[in-house]
């Protein structure tokens, strides 16, 4: 309770703030921010509770943007059923995956995912007559049309991806507290002692996987709005998954701002990046790398642990409790 | 009436390994067995074939009069045969009380009712004071006990106890007999594998003693212990150290 | 050309491409098998070592056959090298922290890899000028590519000598062991954390090599190790994680099956042919088609 009181206020601030800063570009980045964020999350669901890293997320991403702007734009379907569409295929896909791979244990699982995801991709630029291939899909519109999840200002799209980065974490804690989340605690630390208690292992991390799949879809649909254009190479790209897996771990999948610190650490460094060095010389792309190493060399539990362990370095510290921390 | 657990001639090999040769017994309902052997008679390797860990080559093994082999650890657990570890399997994300309200939780209690009652089970073995303790920081004795404690939230039938007393501490030693053997009372029967012979003679009626992968003899513990054939077996066999009970330790 | 021509050509051309992704599988596997970690940094090694050996190269005049392969040898010493250090400075130290933090290491080792080679390097494309791209030998009215068939030659030749490798010298029965249980192999008197460092040191020195063979042929570029180390992830989940051997039958095989596909439906399917196939396996056969239960290497 406390803590959903705490994120809704957070998110007021947020919101406001967004409301008034003046510079759009800002706001697109904070909005960029947000839905990386919203990703990372959603694949903590299964990444960071269990421990299953999913290296194909981003199919999750581009599925359900393209059912949606495709029944949209070739059979007028709106833009709400087809989201609905679009995630109920994100989550068959999700559960056909984990039916064959979470029983498995060892890396399977993340080279399956990252071979489903490569598929994907492959089959996007492959049907180019339903899909336009590599040249994508542009969305354009001029005026606001709210059912249409068309959107002339940018901070529309802002309050939607905070408001949906509220919700996942909100949701990412209660399931945490749920009886779904001791089971997924359970497996994460043992799946051997977990079905001696009497947990269907397999069973429930298909489940954790295809709601982490439906999260990610969610966030997926109104992304692409945002963007107002489905580019194939990013959507569904090898680059796009391993940036939500990363950002979920730097920041630490302990706690439940972890994703959140991880994708404005990765925002940071790549708008830092591209203002120092210019967008094409790869320097965001080595920082962001070598910092995923140091990380993991310095602290594996992510960048939240360290922050807490320098915390309670400090000698005459005032006694706060990080609310957000889990367990 | 039928026994509790029947095995009829359950062989189990790795490669060249013959871990399980064939064995045959059968637990009745009530009461507390014990199971001892030297290292690599395939004690270990008997337990994950009984909890569904390993499927067996051959053989059958029926649990209350009916043949479980197509059920997993999970579904077994459910109908009443649980197991515990010889290491700890701390539940390392959540507190001590959440780790072991998990068995309640998949009897299907609700979240208040599971705490409640594994709150009652930690008061049990004098442990509620750690109840809000992640697990991280305690000691591998109260580890061993919470494993004890998850398991037996699921009101089991059997209990395969895996070297659950080795490296307790005397008092806590002296506890856990009381509650095995106070729960034996109430119905519920124990399988005890155990290093420790005073922990054997003191809880069980009844001992059975394998070696390389075959039941050597069972009886009364006083007579077995004192059988030739046990001697030989410890004394005999202890060279073969390692090779069948390896893959539990792994 | 008449039907057996094209399927014969296709089976040829797929073996050949697929000579370099049994050299990449090969190393994974090993490294799988004995220390039960997926290097997804393996295709940067493979990148570093097509630029060791472009640089190698343009120390003498590559216009030559020996001028361009003479590089092999060099880089594959220098790349064992950088793999041992790899071990020393960074797998050693992430063991303790468990499955999911190495994959992630290895993971943001991969990209900051190719962002330090944009850095370092530039973003474009190199090629060596060299008398072996294009080359073709004719047998028949089958045609073989030269540099394709020499990658393929030696891949033939370095199983072969792994092989050896792993059955007859101190070493591969130490890897052995240890694949098999670190802790029975400790109890032995084998030193573990050694054999990690050899098997790294192996698995990134054949790559190192992988990397001198194909830059006759294949352009250098950061991003140039994803071209074959997504294939050899495959190959090695399809032939069975750890069997060293079986990585270098998927490797030909997905090679003969992407060759196949482009052939006969479209070469842009031939990536997703590949897949189908892998989730196939994964679905049928998840301890994969060369491995005999629990047995690795």
């Amino acid at each position: 309770m406390k803590r959903t009181l705490v994120i809704l206020v957070v998110w007021a601030l947020f919101a406001s703030a967004g409301i008034l800063l003046r510079n759009n570009y800002l706001v697109s980045v904070a909005t960029s921010a947000a839905f990386l964020a919203v990703w990372g999350q959603s694949w903590n669901v299964l990444g960071g509770l269990s421990g299953n890293i999913s290296l194909g997320h981003s199919m999750f991403v581009a599925i359900p943007a393209y059912v949606t702007i495709l029944l949209f734009q070739r059979a007028d379907v709106s833009p709400l059923l087809g989201a609905l569409l679009g995630i109920a295929a994100a989550v068959a896909l999700a559960a056909v995956i984990g039916a064959a791979t979470l029983r498995l244990t060892g890396p399977y699982f993340s080279l399956a995912t990252l071979a489903a995801g490569a598929v994907v991709l492959s089959l996007i630029l492959h049907y180019d007559e339903l899909t336009s291939g590599p040249s994508g899909i542009p969305i354009s519109f001029a005026h606001d049309a709210p059912e249409k999840l068309e959107f002339t200002n940018v901070r529309a799209y802002y309050l939607i991806a905070i408001t949906l980065l509220a919700a996942v974490t909100i949701f990412l804690d209660m399931i945490k507290r749920s009886r779904l989340g001791y089971y997924i605690a359970a497996i994460k630390s043992s799946e051997a002692a977990a079905a001696a208690a009497g947990v269907r292992v397999a069973w429930v991390k298909v489940l954790a996987f295809c709601l982490s799949a439906a999260l990610t879809a969610l966030g997926g649909v109104f992304y692409v709005f945002f963007i107002g254009f489905a580019d194939p190479n990013f959507l569904a790209g090898l680059a796009l998954s391993v940036k939500i897996a990363l950002i979920a771990v730097v920041g630490g999948t302990g706690f439940l701002i972890g994703p959140i610190i991880g994708a404005v650490f990765y925002e940071s460094i790549d708008a830092v990046a591209n203002a120092y060095f210019g967008a094409a010389g790869g320097w965001d792309v080595m920082i962001l790398g070598l910092s995923v190493v140091a990380i993991v060399m310095t602290d594996p539990r992510g960048l939240c642990f360290m922050a807490e362990r320098l915390w309670q370095a400090i000698p005459f510290r005032p006694k706060v409790s990080i609310s957000a921390r889990g367990v | 009436m039928t026994a509790l657990l029947a095995l009829g001639g359950v062989a189990k090999s790795f490669g060249a390994v013959q871990s399980l040769v064939d064995v045959t017994f059968a637990i009745e309902d009530h009461g507390i067995v014990g199971l001892i052997g030297p290292n690599g008679a395939g004690k270990s390797t008997l337990i994950n074939v009984l909890t569904g860990v390993y499927a067996p080559n051959s053989g059958t093994v029926y649990f209350a009069g009916r043949d479980i082999a197509a059920l997993s650890t999970a579904d077994r657990a459910r109908i009443g045969l649980v197991r515990t570890f010889q290491r700890p399997h701390p539940i390392l994300d959540l507190t001590c009380i959440e780790g072991v309200m998990v068995g309640g939780l998949c009897r299907g209690l609700s979240q208040a009712e599971a705490r409640s009652e594994a709150h009652e089970k930690l008061e049990l073995l004098g442990l509620a004071n750690v109840a809000d303790y992640s697990p991280r920081k305690l000691p591998t004795g109260h580890l061993k006990l919470l494993d004890f404690l998850r398991v037996l939230m699921l009101r089991p039938r059997l209990v395969l106890l895996d070297e659950l007393m080795a490296g307790l501490s005397h008092n806590e030693l002296e506890v856990v007999q009381g509650v095995i053997e106070q729960l034996a009372q109430t119905g519920i029967t124990f399988l005890v594998v155990e290093h420790l012979m005073g922990v054997i003679r003191r809880l069980s009626r009844h001992l059975v003693v394998m070696d390389a992968g075959q039941i050597v003899t069972e009886g009364e513990p006083t007579t077995v212990i004192h059988d030739p054939r046990v001697v030989a077996a410890y004394l005999g066999d202890d060279v073969e150290s390692g090779s069948g009970d390896g893959a539990s330790h792994a | 050309m008449n039907a057996i021509n094209v399927l014969a050509q296709a089976v040829v051309n797929g073996l050949l491409i697929g000579g370099v992704y049994a050299l990449v599988a090969v190393g994974l596997n090993l490294m799988f098998g004995v220390m039960k970690l997926v290097n997804f940094a393996h295709g940067e090694f493979l990148m570093m070592g097509m630029y060791v050996a472009v640089a190698l190269a343009g120390l003498a005049l590559p216009a030559t056959f020996l001028g361009i392969y003479w590089v092999a040898v060099p880089a594959m010493l220098i790349m064992a090298v950088v793999g041992a250090v790899f071990y020393l400075l960074l797998l050693d130290r992430a063991a303790k922290f468990g499955e999911s933090p190495q994959i992630l290491l290895t993971i943001g080792l991969s990209i900051g890899g190719q962002g330090l080679a944009q850095v370092l390097r530039g973003s474009d494309f190199k090629l060596v000028p060299n008398p072996i791209n294009g080359a073709a030998l004719h047998l028949g009215s089958i045609y073989f590519q030269v540099g394709p068939a020499i990658s393929f030659t030696v891949a033939i030749a370095v199983t072969i000598v792994m092989a050896w490798i792993l059955r007859s010298t101190r070493f591969g029965k130490s890897a052995r062991a240890v694949a098999e249980s670190v802790e029975t192999a400790e109890m032995l008197g084998i030193d573990a954390r050694r054999v990690y460092m050899i098997t790294t040191a192996i698995a990134i020195g054949l790559v190192g090599l992988a990397g001198a063979l194909v830059i006759p042929y294949h352009f250098t570029f950061p991003n140039v190790g994803q071209n074959f180390v997504v294939v050899a992830f495959l190959a090695i989940v399809i032939a069975g994680l750890g069997s060293v051997i079986g990585a270098v039958f998927g490797g030909l095989l997905l090679g003969v099956m992407q060759s196949l596909t482009a052939a006969y439906l479209d070469i842009d399917l031939s990536t997703a042919a590949i897949y189908v196939l892998f989730l196939a396996v994964l679905l049928l056969r998840p301890q994969g088609l060369f491995s005999r239960g629990q047995r690795t290497l």
